[in-house]
């Protein structure tokens, strides 16, 4: 009866799974390359972009830019109007996508952004992404992992291309296998009241530069940021905020997910007590799963983690100003109770045809002054010589 | 093992009953998800609640329909307003209870909406769950952007005292039910054989009195399915806009023991522990998702040249992860009114183990009739 155990059933196929949570050998490498230039199906999204979309978002990234919210205030900027989030236009379509090795669990771990032109409010936006590399790692936290890249695209409906994005996703075997998975320890941190009651006056008292210009002419190297502090995260942050701009061709509940389990049944997960087949995703807030992926405890998604780090650098720059590029990457995963403390600095300055750039870096450390996510950022601020 | 979490669960008093009682007939500030049907938030609504009516995804079938392009399913309303009406009683905790829904126009990708919101009455009762308790009975219009009354709807909310619910225990037996293979087999062959009336008309006169509506099964359930329904009705608010809730509704919140944080109630729905600290079995669904599936039912029967008029259910067991709730319904009654054709139903929904997950429900459709000129077959 043990192998009955590997067995994912389906009312017409059975697949023999070797196991729940399979772990990498040295052929994984080539099955991970294996879809490298196909424009996956997956990965296909269209997106209105509309004022509801833009208040759940913003409430996801913990942004309050009234340039994304307020069209009396948006109408007065630069740009005449409400403008969608940078972090947004590049998120549009699915998060993550790991191609091959079966069972293997997909992390989000960053997004490389590259950004053309602002998107407004009534845009409709498409999305496509192919697979572009696969690259092996091995770490302390876990021997071996894939890193699988993506370049995800995005056009408006006149068809200009409005962002390329690449997103990483590290790809390593659930823990419960014991084959390589995760060693992490679990935690859960625990507050005073007086440090609770402190985050929600510093968090409230945090300003976003908004309509005053910031001037290249006025910014210095080695210059900075005002740092932000987000937090804490809850559990039901991550399971139930909105925002997400993708379309569900591909996604729904009941049936829509028994057809992607036959599709995928080495991802599904079989809940001991009843029997009924579900997805490992519910790690994301249910304790018990997170420990059986391998994480320390009930961890943030991670486009969620990028989508601030973009916002952090936005809010610096000013309403004037142009995100051209944002790299984020994320090291260690950011759980529930976590604060994340933002903090960055200016360290480059120059001119490239008419555009006054800067460079910021920037990263997100947590109570215990562990640098989870960490950033570079490029922006296009107005300068004095234009006016 | 209860919880014990470290915001006081407050008793039910005459002096906050009275409170709640001030607030009957004011116009109520409202928190809304969604504002406009958008081929997104109709389709991910509708998806979220496993939906396949190709009426609110497809814009090639919504063309050719009588209505000329997409139009929203009748519950997507949920998305404009949850219609949980349950201001003040702080620390009290709300159940969804049950909920009349009247219609009157159908909603078409590209209308925008506004909602004006009160509590019609507050009513004090007895229950097996916590003893003595409230209902909140609200009043929610629903406006498009032609100020249209769009429809109209009705929520009971319950208002019960955690402690109590917790003391009563009333689910105290309820164990997870285990799906052998079989089961398993025979929800995969529920799912793959449902049916929905789609582009073919179902007239007026070829329903029965007594006729059994083809059921729908959706489960068993999984915090995956609520959690999308959630996001695509009303998401819940998260750091800065938390908190800004949360100074002004310092109940809306308890702290966590294990982490001193602030987590919302909605957690319930999550962690079995703090489930079970209200009095619950286990996490369980959103009674939205369960009445928004029970219309699916009738929206699938009716086919897209149907028209929901009425519909409404109270909730009565929690469902909760690992049921599987399946949904049924008969034809009580065919007649006509002012020149409408209508059939009444008896709708419910019960688990795999045939206990009643709802009671009472109702629907009432419009449907054409065989009779009917084509100048009478009128859009609504």
């Amino acid at each position: 009866m043990a192998e009955k155990k590997n067995v994912v059933e389906f009312k017409n196929q059975a697949y023999q799974v070797e196991t729940q949570a399979p772990g990498l050998t040295d052929e994984s490498i080539n099955e991970a390359k294996k879809l490298i230039g196909v424009d996956l199906r997956v990965g296909r999204a269209t997106v209105e972009v509309t004022k509801d979309l833009i208040r759940n978002y913003c409430n996801m990234n913990d942004c309050v830019n009234p340039l994304y919210l307020d069209e009396n205030y948006a109408r007065k900027s630069k740009w005449g109007g409400i403008i969608a989030p940078p972090p947004l236009v590049g998120q549009i379509g699915n998060a993550i996508i790991d191609t091959g090795l079966r069972g293997v669990h997909g992390y989000q771990v960053g997004e490389d952004w590259h950004w053309y032109q602002v998107v407004e409010l009534g845009d409709v936006l498409v999305s496509r992404s192919k697979p572009i590399d696969a690259i092996e790692h091995h770490g302390k936290t876990a021997p071996r992992m894939i890193e699988q890249i993506t370049k995800r695209q995005i056009w408006n409906q006149r068809g200009e291309l409005v962002c390329d994005c690449w997103f990483h996703v590290m790809r390593i075997p659930r823990a419960s296998g014991g084959k390589g998975g995760l060693s992490y320890e679990p935690r859960l941190h625990n507050w005073t009241d007086a440090e609770m009651n402190k985050f929600m006056t510093d968090s409230a008292a945090e300003k976003v530069r908004g309509c005053t210009p910031r001037y290249w002419e006025d910014t210095k190297v080695g210059q900075e940021m005002e740092p932000i502090v987000v937090g804490p995260l809850r559990n039901v942050d991550t399971a139930f905020i909105g925002g997400k701009p993708a379309s569900y061709d591909n996604g729904g509940s009941f049936v829509y997910t028994l057809l992607r389990r036959r599709e995928h049944p080495a991802d599904t997960y079989v809940d001991p007590v009843t029997g009924a087949q579900d997805h490992p995703h519910r790690g994301h807030y249910e304790e018990y799963l997170a420990r059986q992926i391998g994480m320390p405890g009930r961890y943030d998604g991670g486009p969620t983690r990028n989508s601030i780090m973009a916002r952090y650098v936005a809010d610096w720059m000013g309403d004037d100003a142009f995100l051209q590029k944002c790299w984020v990457t994320l090291r260690r995963p950011r759980l529930v109770a976590d604060v994340v403390w933002g903090n960055g600095k200016v360290t480059k300055k120059w001119i490239e045809g008419n555009d006054h750039l800067v460079e910021v870096e920037t990263f997100l450390a947590n109570q215990d002054g562990e640098k989870n996510a960490v950033s570079r950022a490029v922006v296009i601020l107005p300068s004095q010589a234009n006016l | 093992m209860v919880m014990n979490l470290t915001v006081d669960y407050p008793e039910l008093t005459g002096s906050a009953i009275a409170e709640a009682r001030k607030l009957i007939g004011v116009p109520l500030r409202r928190y809304p998800g969604f504002t406009e049907a958008t081929r997104g938030s109709i389709m991910n609504w509708a998806r979220s609640i496993g939906d396949r009516n190709p009426l609110y995804m497809d814009d090639y079938h919504g063309r050719l329909s009588r209505y000329g392009g997409l139009i929203a399913p009748p519950l997507w309303l949920y998305a404009i307003d949850d219609t949980i009406v349950s201001p003040k009683l702080p620390g009290i905790h709300c159940i969804y209870g049950a909920v009349d829904w009247e219609f009157f126009k159908i909603v078409r990708m590209g209308d925008t909406f506004t909602t004006e919101v009160c509590v019609a009455d507050v009513i004090e009762k007895q229950s097996e769950f916590c003893g003595r308790m409230v209902m909140q009975v609200g009043e929610v219009k629903y406006y498009n952007q032609k100020k249209e009354l769009v429809a109209k709807a009705s929520p009971k909310i319950l208002r019960t005292p955690r402690k109590a619910a917790q003391g009563k225990n009333k689910y105290g037996e309820i164990q997870k039910h285990h799906y052998t293979r079989e089961e398993l087999t025979a929800l995969e062959d529920s799912v793959d054989e449902e049916k929905w009336q789609g582009a073919i008309i179902r007239y007026w006169e070829d329903a029965q009195e007594g006729e059994l509506l083809t059921p729908i099964v959706r489960g068993p359930l999984s915090s995956e399915d609520v959690k999308l329904f959630i996001q695509n009705t009303n998401p819940v608010k998260s750091y800065r806009r938390f908190m800004q809730y949360l100074e002004r509704h310092p109940l809306c919140a308890f702290k966590d023991p294990a982490s001193n944080i602030w987590e919302g109630w909605e957690n319930q729905l999550l962690d079995d522990k703090v489930a079970k600290s209200m009095g619950f079995p286990f996490a369980h669904d959103c009674g939205l998702q369960r009445v928004a599936i029970l219309s699916n039912l009738v929206t699938n029967w009716m086919g897209d040249d149907g028209f929901l008029v009425k519909f409404g259910v109270e909730l009565n067991l929690p469902w909760i992860y690992g049921d599987t709730m399946y949904c049924k319904g008969k034809v009580t009654r065919k007649y006509e009114e002012n020149g409408r054709h209508l059939v009444d139903l008896q709708i419910w929904g019960e688990n795999q183990s045939g206990v009643a997950l709802t009671a009472n429900g109702y629907a009432t459709v419009e449907l054409i009739s065989k009779s009917a000129r084509d100048d009478e077959r009128k859009l609504v």
